[in-house]
């Protein structure tokens, strides 16, 4: 036998083993179903009483932080790390890897932020939300993949890292101010919220520029940050920064699209 | 002569730099003068920032693209106006901005005055004019073009003068005159240069929609492009009112830049591979020196924020964690940077993991390897097109994906074994005279890789055709056995038992009855000849013809309950492979109508082209319920396949044409089986 022939046949035969999505039993529906409710009841209730605080007036003097940090975008992005979970869930299949990221940068930027100004109750509703999300883990039949190869987007990055400049002040400042809030801001944590998103905002926008597994996350986070801006020049907040804010949503969306499409050289 | 031509060259590529390089820093001093003098509430103030950005994107762009060696000469004309409009705009924005932050009317301010008066003239109105007449490579041949050129630049340095001469007075710190003014001269002249710029104007746009509608690929898109920039600005201009300060300022900036900025990408993907390295090495350092500046910021916000260092050691710890981000940074920016223009071109095994995993998942089908070949060098390598050509006499590619055909192109052989299967045709990006070594290299190991898929598939393809081949002169022969028998060996039986049963007639027993048992005995061969010639052919094929073996089909199976029409040419002449299986097919697609279907229509049509031969069967019945196509269905539509595809053709059930029934469509190329 020569040299070739042992080479070819001592081959190492790779077993693939395909993930076809099985649907989950009852029992696993069932549980599934009650982390639906422990993870969501509290968005919907909280989206839906926000939305009646907008149509009606009530704390109008609040529309910025009911838009945006405290409200709806909130709120968006809390239903958006829970329900792609859900669904992948009940169909049987494995959650995207973006979908885990989503979750967890989502409860991960909440605590962080909680821990740093742990006033208002701020604790108590980000531990509801930890504990909701690692009961959805555990019921999940297949877990999301979170190892990923790291390959930089070299438009989306720089425009995360801006992103990050401008928000992490901003959250800084948020944060502190809610240590320093009393009365109303002291029972109702605005500013905590205000830097959840921040925070979250810049976390996804740089595993979206990292990570080409989580590429998909950019568009949600340039719609939120031009949202953001927009919200501040219609409800009166400082007009730079509101335009910045426009501006970098902007160019997140540019430069998420233009990594998405063909290559330039093309 | 060489050496001058080069010595000229790098010294009109100075003097270009030079010029860009003032302009620019004549921009930024400009905005410097304004933020430090805090005049931008000035009402000539805030133009200086839409003429600081155009004083400098222009120039930056026209100095990237007379970098080029290979670049035309109507380009080169296009990118010396981007200059000069780029250098006017500079000394605008400088000229105004130290006349608006003057205190006194002196003589000195009086001359800016006058100057910032004319100069944006050729800062913005060649943008209208001969920026349209000459995009994307030039003026257009032919006298009319020349003239409204001619007439750009006669009316701009019209209305220069006339702007210039206009008593206006300015409104900066203080107010000043011109030195110079002439009202009535000044109107002469601007009226002089709205009748030369006007038709100019819309000599350059329909120059450019000449370009749009009658280009196409990537002339059409760089139109498209200045095209798209120049609707932005125009928007941006309009909502001028809506948008407060700065945003207003800022936007018309950012819109005005745009325009160079189209015309350099447009310029850049036409042909210019060495701007193109210069414009990667541009984005990797903006994108780094951005990306680093983001950090440091992020880095420090966090840090004063976090560990309460609001001194100096906080900005040196955040200024060293973003100095060590800086070479990890810098490589995966480049690499990032480089896929963004090639795609996975660095990482070559990615490609051929990918060429693997997507011929091990193909489909059955042989004939979409090539495609998938070409597919994978069009998106892995961002080329712009492909072709597989395989040998065998076909002058037309075996499959092709994007454009190759009038674009430089290179071949690389497909060899399996030492056997020419044909050649993998990539066409080179615009501008490449050659195809990169590194794309060749990867092109050359996918043409490799793909090879044996490719041997396989010509392998399949000779089966295919000796199958046809077969079945053809199969058919042939039984077309010629069966009129053999039919007229010779029949016909001398039916007159050997004429023969016997007259003799029958002229003798008495016993031999009356020996002659007739032999006459039934004869009959008897005769009737297992006629049922041979009926099984060797469909019956009446050869002595009718297939148009009317079909009517006949079709009138054997209606019943009072199915109503079938059957729509074939008379003069149908095809060959008899392709006649028996047309008629197995339509008489297996009748049965099962009649014995499944429930339907009260069917509708048979045969229609050929030059090349194939359609047949289709279809009802109005229950439909098959099951899985359609599949020939597990057990009501003879694997024969019904089989009979198309041992052709060379193929069959297809699917729902009828509203959406009820049952449709059977079956395709037979004729070319191959023409053999009669």
């Amino acid at each position: 036998m020569t040299t070739t022939e042992s080479i070819t046949t001592e081959n190492i035969t790779h077993v693939h083993t395909a993930e076809a999505a099985t649907p989950p039993g009852a029992g696993r529906r069932t549980a599934l179903a009650g982390c639906a409710f422990l993870t969501c009841a509290l968005p919907l209730v909280f989206g839906t009483t926000i939305t009646g605080m907008l149509l009606t007036g009530v704390d109008s003097d609040h529309r910025f932080h009911q838009t945006t940090g405290q409200g709806l975008i909130l709120v968006a992005f809390w239903l958006g790390a829970v329900v792609p979970l859900l669904r992948a869930g009940w169909r049987g299949e494995r959650p995207s890897t973006a979908a885990g990221l989503r979750h967890l940068t989502f409860v991960v930027a909440g605590a962080g932020c909680a821990v740093a100004a742990p006033g208002g109750g701020a604790p108590g509703l980000v531990g509801v939300i930890a504990v909701g999300g690692a009961l959805l883990w555990c019921a999940l039949p297949r877990r999301p993949r979170l190892r990923s190869a790291v390959q930089v987007d070299a438009l989306l990055l720089p425009a995360a890292l801006v992103l990050g400049a401008a928000l992490l002040p901003y959250a800084a400042d948020q944060l502190a101010l809610q240590n320093d809030a009393t009365g109303y801001h002291s029972r109702n944590p605005h500013f905590f919220d205000m830097a959840w998103i921040s925070v979250v905002l810049v976390s996804q926008a740089l595993m979206a520029a990292l990570l080409p597994a989580a590429r998909r996350l950019a568009l949600p986070v340039a719609a939120a940050t031009a949202a953001l801006g927009a919200a501040g020049l219609a409800f009166g907040e400082d007009v730079t920064s509101s335009w910045v804010a426009v501006a970098l949503g902007i160019v997140l969306a540019a430069a998420g699209l233009v990594g998405a499409r063909r290559p330039l050289g093309a | 002569m060489p050496t001058l031509r080069r010595v000229s060259t790098t010294a009109r590529r100075a003097g270009s730099s030079v010029i860009a390089a003032a302009a620019a820093g004549a921009s930024l001093s400009a905005v410097a003068v304004v933020q430090r003098a805090d005049a931008w509430d000035l009402e000539p103030a805030p133009q200086i920032a839409v003429d600081a950005a155009v004083g400098t994107g222009f120039p930056l762009v026209a100095v990237l693209a007379l970098l080029s060696p290979a670049l035309p000469t109507g380009a080169r004309t296009l990118t010396k106006v981007l200059l000069v409009c780029g250098a006017a705009a500079a000394a605008a924005a400088l000229t105004t901005a130290l006349a608006v932050t003057a205190p006194d009317q002196t003589p000195w301010a009086r001359t800016l005055v006058q100057l910032q008066s004319w100069l944006w003239v050729p800062g913005f109105i060649p943008l209208l004019t001969l920026v349209p007449l000459l995009y994307p490579s030039g003026l257009r041949p032919g006298r009319v073009w020349r003239l409204a050129a001619a007439a750009a630049v006669a009316g701009i340095v019209a209305l220069a003068l006339g702007v210039a001469l206009y008593p206006e007075p300015f409104h900066g710190t203080v107010t000043m005159t011109k030195p110079v003014t002439s009202e009535p001269a000044a109107q002469a002249l601007t009226l002089l240069a709205a009748l030369l710029l006007v038709p100019a104007a819309v000599a350059g746009l329909a120059s450019l929609m000449r370009h749009l509608l009658s280009s196409r690929g990537l002339e059409r898109r760089q139109v498209a492009v200045l095209l798209s920039a120049a609707g932005i600005l125009l928007a941006v201009t309009a909502a001028q009112g809506a948008i407060p300060w700065p945003g207003d300022v800022l936007a018309q900036a950012a819109a005005v830049v745009l325009m160079p900025v189209a015309i350099g990408v447009a310029v850049t993907r036409h042909g210019l591979y060495e701007l193109d390295v210069a414009v990667r090495r541009a984005v990797v350092v903006a994108s780094l020196a951005v990306c680093l500046a983001g950090l440091y910021l992020s880095l420090l916000a966090v840090v004063q924020a976090g560990l309460g260092m609001n001194t100096p050691v906080g900005a040196a710890l955040a200024a060293g964690a973003t100095g060590a981000a800086i070479q990890p940074l810098a490589r995966r920016l480049s690499a990032g940077v480089d896929r963004l223009y090639y795609g996975d071109r660095a990482e070559p095994m990615v490609i051929l993991g990918q060429l693997g995993t997507e011929l091990a998942d193909a489909p059955p089908d042989m004939e979409t390897v090539p495609t998938l070949v070409c597919r994978i060098v069009v998106d892995s390598l961002r080329l712009p097109g492909a072709a597989l050509h395989l040998d065998g006499g076909d002058p037309d590619p075996a499959a092709a994906v994007g454009e190759t055909h009038g674009l430089t192109t290179t071949a690389f052989a497909l060899r399996h074994r030492g056997d020419d299967l044909g050649s993998l045709v990539v066409a080179h990006r615009a501008g490449e005279s050659e195809l990169d070594p590194r794309d060749a290299a990867v092109v050359g190991s996918i043409a490799t890789q793909a090879a044996p898929a490719l041997a396989a598939l010509h392998l399949h393809r000779q089966l295919q055709r000796s199958r046809e081949s077969l079945v053809s002169a199969r058919e042939s022969e039984r077309r010629s056995l069966r009129r053999d028998l039919h007229d010779g060996l029949g016909a001398t039986l039916a007159g050997l038992r004429l023969q016997i049963e007259s003799a029958q007639a002229l003798v008495d027993e016993p031999a009356a009855g020996i002659l007739q048992r032999a006459s039934a005995g004869v009959g008897q061969a005769v009737g297992e000849v006629r049922s041979l010639v009926d099984g060797l052919r469909p019956p009446g094929i050869d002595d009718l013809g297939l148009a009317r073996s079909l009517r006949l089909l079709g009138e054997r199976t209606s019943t009072p309950d199915l109503a079938v029409q059957v729509l074939v040419d008379d003069d149908l002449d095809v060959g008899p492979a392709a006649e028996a299986a047309t008629y197995r097919i339509v008489a297996e697609g009748l049965a099962n109508v009649a014995k499944h279907a429930r339907a009260t229509r069917a509708l048979v049509e045969v229609t050929r082209s030059d090349s194939e031969l359609s047949v289709v069967v279809d009802d109005d019945g229950s439909g098959l319920g099951g899985n359609p196509g599949d020939p597990a269905d057990g009501v003879g539509l694997g024969s019904m396949r089989e009979r198309a595809e041992e052709l060379g053709g193929h069959l297809g059930v699917t729902m009828g044409p509203d959406g009820c029934g049952t449709r059977v469509s079956a395709v037979i190329p004729l070319d191959r089986t023409e053999a009669r």
